[in-house]
């Protein structure tokens, strides 16, 4: 486990943004008859938010920005770190983040990269932004996250496409010498369990690449899909986060009684369940937005804040537990609290 | 950790199944409830009573409910 303290860093505020098109689980065209109803309990999601043909993941976080910015009334001007984590960016090079500055308007003073990962990208996304700026040489950052369950899956796939939705976020962060600190702890467990064999350079793209390759009925993927290793995702899951959640509580000196509200990865309703009760947690600190949404993957938990949380973050000082973990294996926990956290209202784009 | 209450504990990981048809030298993936649902339940049983963890590979690799209890009990 790594650990970091970070002071002078302020989270101000916090947007989403999901695609307008909907598709309904209990419409899923590779489901038996009754499936739907009886895996229902155990899938947690109904619904997914969908992008069109042409939109991209980036789309969305920059809409998602753009309210926040406003929100904020931040000039523009005043940024100077923008980083767009997310696996499903727009190109191989450049950076999307250097896309995403031009199309903000941003100031080309502005640090701009990407970074990958997905389950802990706004965990680790937070983690780097938020070393970068501590020493208060960069003032103001902005964090963008992504997730494309819609093309990482094959829609054929019923064990994977059911899960995943479509979603842009947009986190602010701002050099501030009263903010809380902020404790990080992370770590990774290098394993292939979640995978998309081709695209990359081990294994380029060739015409097998694309064929859609039958596994069982209804489970019909090709290697620029992602494939998953259900049994080893949920053991990594139960096994790490709730001992990363201790770690983070130990690190920052805090009880799980001082906590408001604990916000983790949803990539399973199962999951996210068996860990809450091992943890033995009050569910309604834990609250969840895969219902509507999905697996909403580096934009999950910023997603549950906007969606779960506005009523109740927003005024006077509250602290949270970010329990991030999934692909890589990657994960990482986050600790701090938030003053007046600005919670923008979901947008969606068309 | 006794091999009956491990018995048990996997048997009750099954909604369908009649009792009698899971002991400890059933090759329980081969049962027809068997699924990668259930799989996940004992892997969380395991994690909840005997707190181990076991993997894909374990699953994989275990053929009947004893030779399961014996990769769990390595670990205990």
């Amino acid at each position: 486990m790594a650990f970091v303290r970070i002071n002078n860093v302020a989270i101000r505020g916090v947007s989403a943004c999901a695609p307008s098109t909907i598709e309904e689980n209990s419409e899923y065209p590779y489901y038996e008859r009754d499936e739907f109803r009886r895996i229902s309990p155990i899938l947690g999601v109904e619904r997914r938010h969908v992008l069109k043909k042409g939109q991209t993941c980036a789309d969305l976080a920059v809409k998602a920005a753009e309210k926040l910015l406003s929100d904020l009334k931040w000039e523009k001007d005043s940024i100077a770190l923008l980083v767009f984590c997310s696996p499903s960016r727009d190109y191989i090079l450049p950076d999307t983040a250097c896309l995403i500055q031009e199309q903000l308007g941003l100031k080309n003073s502005t640090m701009a990269f990407d970074m990958n990962l997905g389950c802990t990208g706004w965990t680790y996304g937070l983690t780097t932004v938020c070393s970068i700026i501590q020493t208060g040489c960069i003032k103001r950052a902005l964090l963008l996250n992504g997730n494309m369950g819609s093309a990482e899956n094959a829609i054929t796939d019923k064990t994977a496409y059911p899960l995943a939705g479509d979603m842009g976020s947009a986190t602010a962060f701002e050099f501030d010498e009263n903010a809380s600190p902020i404790w990080c702890e992370l770590g990774t467990e290098g394993q292939k369990s979640i995978v998309i064999h081709d695209g990359g350079r081990r294994n380029p793209v060739t015409q097998d690449s694309l064929v859609l390759q039958e596994y069982e009925k209804n489970v019909k993927r090709s290697r620029v899909h992602i494939e998953m290793d259900g049994m080893d995702v949920f053991s990594f899951d139960l096994k790490r986060a709730p001992l990363s959640f201790d770690a983070i509580l130990e690190f920052a000196g805090k009880s799980k009684e001082n906590i408001d509200f604990y916000l983790f990865q949803q990539s399973s309703f199962y999951a996210v369940k068996k860990i809450i009760k091992k943890l033995k947690l009050p569910i309604e600190r834990a609250p969840l937005s895969l219902k509507n949404f999905g697996t909403t993957g580096a934009s999950c938990i910023p997603l549950t804040i906007v969606t779960e949380l506005s009523d109740r973050i927003q005024s006077g000082k509250k602290t949270f537990v970010a329990c991030s973990f999934g692909v890589g294996f990657s994960w990482a926990s986050v600790c701090t609290s938030v003053e007046n956290l600005v919670v923008s209202e979901l947008q969606f784009m068309d | 950790m006794g091999l009956n209450d491990f018995v048990d504990s996997f048997r009750n990981q099954f909604d369908e199944t009649a009792p009698e048809l899971i002991n400890e030298n059933t090759n329980f993936k081969e049962l027809d409830e068997w699924s990668s649902l259930v799989a996940m339940g004992v892997i969380a049983m395991v994690d909840e009573d005997y707190a181990v963890t076991i993997k894909g590979e374990d699953i994989r690799t275990a053929s009947t409910v004893k030779d399961l209890y014996e990769i769990v009990k390595a670990r205990v």
